[in-house]
């Protein structure tokens, strides 16, 4: 019996879990990946180390197909996992967790497939992998090498489950609205015709003005928040100011989809969040230190026991 | 006389590094263990993406004893007041030896001999174990790769991916029990454990012996072949049974990647639906070959198959091809549907909706862009003579209207409806096939000729491209890439040492490469300033359409003269050409003249003259900028030499004039040579056989300047500045 959607989510936080990862949850705020929920972009900054996994609800507007492309989603589910620092049995770690679901791993062909990731509107960048299991792109592997535009140290590792290909493989089925979720229920009966309303609102009924706006309100109100720390640092609302932030980013997306920025525009966008970005990990990065890096008593402990 | 084994054990590295960081990686220990005494007799490398391996046979048990000898401070500086100086203790100290120790050594330095402190030191040679644990590390540090990376925590050691593991084992051939060399690096240490295929036998064992064969053999029986050219022998032989040797040749990079992706090939056949075949081959072809590294299979007559053949990295197993057949088939399916929609819609629905794609902001949108291609197109036919000059392009829409100039024609509507597959369903999935797929739709409602200039306008995407055939495809492609450039250049986004935002240098490359390939005898200036005053008014500025020139001179001159981005031909020469002509615009008489000039170049009279000729313009920018060089009066030439050069000048010119005139810059050199060579020699011999140029009389020397002038003018008016350096 093949595992269901939701069986898959459990399976995987349940190993993460022993593998002494944090379960932590999706953040509330619409993104692109889940590289840019705090849990991850946050935590892979500084020397403070961080286990956590987590279902991410990703969205990417120019994706969306109307519900009409067997693969092709605006908006998805990732299951994100990240180690920091990255532990060298990383690989191994992966592929248990593959066999936990059911993949045999001495019978298929799996492979590790040259693919550097970049995010350049978060300043991020990293080298690794996408993963082939007979030939479908199951996962995708980073190991950061730079976040916020800061390079980090120690690097941490990021494993991105695409969750509808997997349960597609697991499932042997040929579209993702075939998926069975849990309990009779398909990914058709919860999102087809989200996709559907969706793709159309991204594509043809999203309001330019309004976003163009949106924008503007969403990263000037963050880059209030951040110009705070001209004064003291420590008054600086970081991560009030990353949640606008997000929201400018992905009234950008939006923005994008509707094919509203020309090619210069777009390339303007993406620096002004970025620059912002920077600007925001760099005052994190003081203020933890500021705090003690609370969380270097886990590592301490570690050590000592 | 021991050998060393060494592999270096990693995770996936990329296939495109492997091969380059094996040589390196052979060079660097070649080098090292020369330098330390320990020249080895023979060096093997091999890998794969999990490892990087390397034997070196026949070392030396240890380094041979060495005296190495320096020299210090000078020895009237040795001592003061009976005492030895601070000089003379730090360089003793610093060779390990006592003051005393120290010899006096007359020495020359910079031509003058004196005396010396100088330190021989005798140092004996130490075990290569010793020796390799220390030089090793420096090794693995130097390997190159396209791109590296930091994981260690704390450190800033880098490598492709992480290094996992260091097996190091020096030992003799025949001797069963190799010792571990003590390698730290990236806070591993070296140890004689090495694993097998990574899902096969992920069980480490140990090696026993420095042996090569011994390692590839075990490996071999934990599913690695460890030499690349083992392995792509392997895929070879498996592909060549299902694509035959002309397939196989066509995918000669594809078969390089698979080959460093894996560590055991296997090569296998699969199917996909072969309703599926009803797609463009095109599309079938790039979606296994782009996206999946998976080889289209043809039958003997040519036509393809609805089967594939893919390398898996490990023995064969039902799942896996059943797997892969799975993703191509939904791969597939998705683009027959979409292929479908696209049909549906027709080309000319989708060119509507070119208004809504943004070219550049205050440039306007696609929609906006098409007359002004259309009208560059048609320029370019113009010029080269294809279409009337007063030909206009006929008012019908989209519609096939009889014309007097079919080209006309045809321009007008592949201006119309190139870019329009950019908003197709299978140019959404597959970007790649920009322009192939607005061909392949334009064929459904348009002649042939248009569907091919949609293809063609792309041409070429990149170095070593196919160029345009077709003559509205070259017209196409010239035009759509000048108004990008041209575009890019009045907003502000012409390429910078940091980024090309618009691939603005590769459209002028392309435009260079077509006019040339094509024998475009046309100058570009006229098509820059028609491009330049069809833009919106603010945008329009002075000088713009000089810039956009200077650029493409700029461009012209590193095609020609660079020896990685271009055709590395003489820079000097390529400088003289670039500063003349009759139109320096004109990119095939740029090649023509250039050929020329090299020709010439051969001639050994030829590089004394052009020293003289940078020296005629060097007197004459100094000291007679305003001299007009007709000015010369006849009933003033005294001396000997300058009679004899005004001579030599008269005699020649027409013919040279009329020579450049006709293109035929070889007949036009000669002449030059040999009028001038001997006679401009003389002529700038001391006096009293050559002439003093800055005579006192300003008629003479008036004279004398508007000559040298003359001398320069003769071929730099329209073929080549001999004087000009770049």
């Amino acid at each position: 019996m093949a595992p269901t959607f939701q069986d898959i989510i459990l399976t995987l936080h349940g190993y993460w879990s022993r593998q002494g990862a944090l379960i932590v949850m999706p953040y509330d705020t619409e993104k692109g990946a889940g590289t840019l929920n705090p849990h991850t972009f946050l935590r892979a900054l500084g020397p403070e180390p961080w286990r956590a996994a987590y279902v991410e609800p990703s969205r990417r507007p120019t994706d969306g197909r109307y519900g009409k492309n067997p693969f092709r989603l605006q908006h998805y589910y990732q299951y994100q996992c990240v180690l920091k620092p990255a532990p060298a049995n990383a690989q191994e770690l992966y592929e248990g967790s593959l066999r936990e679901l059911g993949i045999d791993t001495a019978l298929h062909d799996l492979r590790y497939v040259e693919d550097d990731w970049e995010q350049a509107t978060f300043g991020c960048a990293g080298l690794g992998w996408e993963v082939w299991l007979d030939g479908m792109e199951v996962s995708q592997f980073t190991y950061f090498q730079q976040v916020g535009g800061l390079e980090v140290d120690p690097v941490t590792f990021e494993i991105t489950y695409g969750l509808e290909r997997i349960a597609m493989f697991l499932q042997g089925v040929d579209s993702v609205f075939d998926l069975a979720w849990g309990h009779g229920v398909t990914y058709a009966d919860l999102h087809l015709e989200t996709e559907r309303q969706c793709s159309r609102y991204n594509f043809e009924e999203a309001d330019v003005e309004l976003h163009r706006r949106r924008f503007e309100e969403h990263y000037g109100e963050a880059y209030r928040l951040l110009s705070f720390h001209s004064e003291d640092e420590k008054d600086s609302l970081v991560y009030p100011a990353y949640d606008y932030l997000l929201k400018a980013s992905h009234s950008f997306n939006l923005l994008h989809a509707r094919g509203a920025l020309s090619v210069a525009q777009r390339a303007e966008y993406v620096d002004r969040i970025r620059r912002l970005a920077g600007t925001l990990a760099q005052v994190v990065v003081r203020q933890r230190e500021a705090l003690g890096h609370p969380l270097l008593r886990h590592q301490h402990a570690e050590e000592t026991a | 006389m021991p050998d060393l084994l060494l592999e270096l054990a990693c995770e996936e590295l990329p296939a495109r590094f492997i091969e380059r960081a094996l040589s390196a990686l052979a060079d660097l220990a070649r080098g090292g263990l020369e330098a330390e005494g320990l020249a080895p007799a023979e060096v093997r490398v091999g890998g794969t993406p999990r490892r990087l391996a390397l034997w070196a046979g026949g070392l030396p048990e240890r380094q041979p004893d060495r005296t190495i000898e320096k020299a210090g401070p000078r020895a009237s500086a040795a001592k003061k007041d009976g005492a030895w100086t601070q000089a003379a203790v730090k360089f003793a100290e610093s060779q390990g030896l006592r003051p005393e120790d120290l010899e006096v050594r007359a020495i020359e330095k910079k031509g003058k001999t004196a005396d010396y402190l100088y330190a021989r030191r005798h140092v004996p040679g130490r075990p290569a174990l010793e020796v390799l644990a220390e030089a090793i590390p420096s090794w693995i540090e130097r390997i190159p790769f396209a791109k590296s990376m930091r994981w260690v925590p704390g450190s800033k050691v880098r490598f492709g991916r992480p290094l996992r593991g260091i097996a190091a084992l020096l030992g003799d051939p025949d001797l069963e029990s190799a010792e571990v060399v003590p390698v730290r690096w990236a806070k591993l240490a070296a140890g004689r454990e090495v694993v097998g295929h990574r899902f096969l036998f992920p069980e480490p064992f140990s090696l026993r012996s420095a042996s090569w064969e011994e390692y590839v053999a075990a490996l071999r029986e934990r599913k690695v072949i460890v030499d690349p050219a083992e392995r792509r022998a392997v895929v070879e032989v498996g592909l060549r049974e299902h694509l035959g040797e002309e397939g196989l040749a066509r995918h000669r990079r594809l078969v390089d990647e698979v080959t460093g992706l894996v560590e055991w090939p296997v090569v296998d056949v699969g199917a996909f639906d072969a309703r599926l075949l009803a797609l463009p081959e095109i599309v079938i072809v790039s979606a296994m070959t782009n996206h999946q590294r998976y080889f289209p299979i043809h039958d003997a007559a040519g036509k393809l198959q609805n089967r594939f053949a893919y390398v898996a990295n490990r023995p064969l197993h039902p799942v896996i091809r059943h797997g892969n057949e799975r993703v191509l088939n939904a791969r597939l399916s998705d683009a027959l549907f979409f292929y479908r929609l696209d049909l549906e819609t027709g080309l000319d629905r989708r060119a509507e909706g070119l208004g809504s794609i943004v070219f550049m902001q205050e440039l306007g949108s696609l929609a906006d862009r098409v007359p002004r291609v259309k009208a560059l197109a048609i320029a370019v036919a113009k010029a080269a003579g294809w279409i009337p000059a007063d030909a206009a392009p006929p008012d019908s829409g989209l519609k096939i209207t009889s014309s007097r100039s079919p080209l006309l024609l045809h321009l007008h509507l592949a201006a119309e409806l190139a870019r329009a597959d950019l908003l197709t369903e299978v140019v959404g999935e597959f970007p790649e096939l920009q322009g192939e797929m607005g061909a392949i739709y334009a064929r459904e409602q348009w002649p042939d000729e248009v569907a091919e200039a949609i293809r063609e306008a792309y041409l070429p995407r990149g170095e070593g491209d196919a160029l345009p055939e077709t003559r509205a495809g070259i017209c196409l492609a010239i035009a759509d890439k000048l108004d990008t450039i041209v575009c890019a250049w009045a907003t502000g986004k012409k390429p910078t040492g940091s980024g090309d935002p618009f691939a603005v240098r590769r459209s002028a490359l392309g435009i260079l490469r077509i006019l040339r390939a094509r024998e475009l005898d046309l100058g570009l200036r006229p098509l820059i300033s028609a491009a330049v005053d069809q833009l919106p008014g603010e945008l329009r500025r002075e000088g713009l359409a000089d810039e956009v020139e200077a650029f493409f001179r700029d461009r012209l001159r590193v095609l020609a003269g660079d020896p990685r981005k271009g055709e590395g031909r003489d820079k000097r020469l390529v400088a003289k050409v670039l500063a003349s002509g009759r139109d320096p615009s004109n990119v095939v008489d740029f090649w023509r003249r250039l050929d020329a000039l090299e020709t010439l170049a051969r001639d050994e009279r030829f590089g004394p003259l052009c020293e003289l000729v940078d020296r005629t313009r060097t007197i004459t920018q100094k000291n007679g900028a305003d001299v007009d060089p007709e000015d010369v009066d006849v009933s003033r030439l005294e001396h000997p030499a300058e009679k004899a050069l005004h001579e030599a000048i008269a005699g020649c010119r027409a013919d040279i004039r009329a020579a450049i005139e006709e293109g035929r810059y070889v007949d036009a050199g000669r002449r030059y040579v040999d009028a001038l060579a001997e006679v401009t020699h003389t002529f700038f011999e001391p006096a009293p056989t050559g002439v003093f140029v800055m005579d006192e009389d300003p008629r003479l020397r008036t004279n004398r300047l508007a000559l040298l002038k003359q001398v320069h003018a003769l071929l730099a008016e329209g073929f080549v500045d001999l004087a000009a350096t770049g």
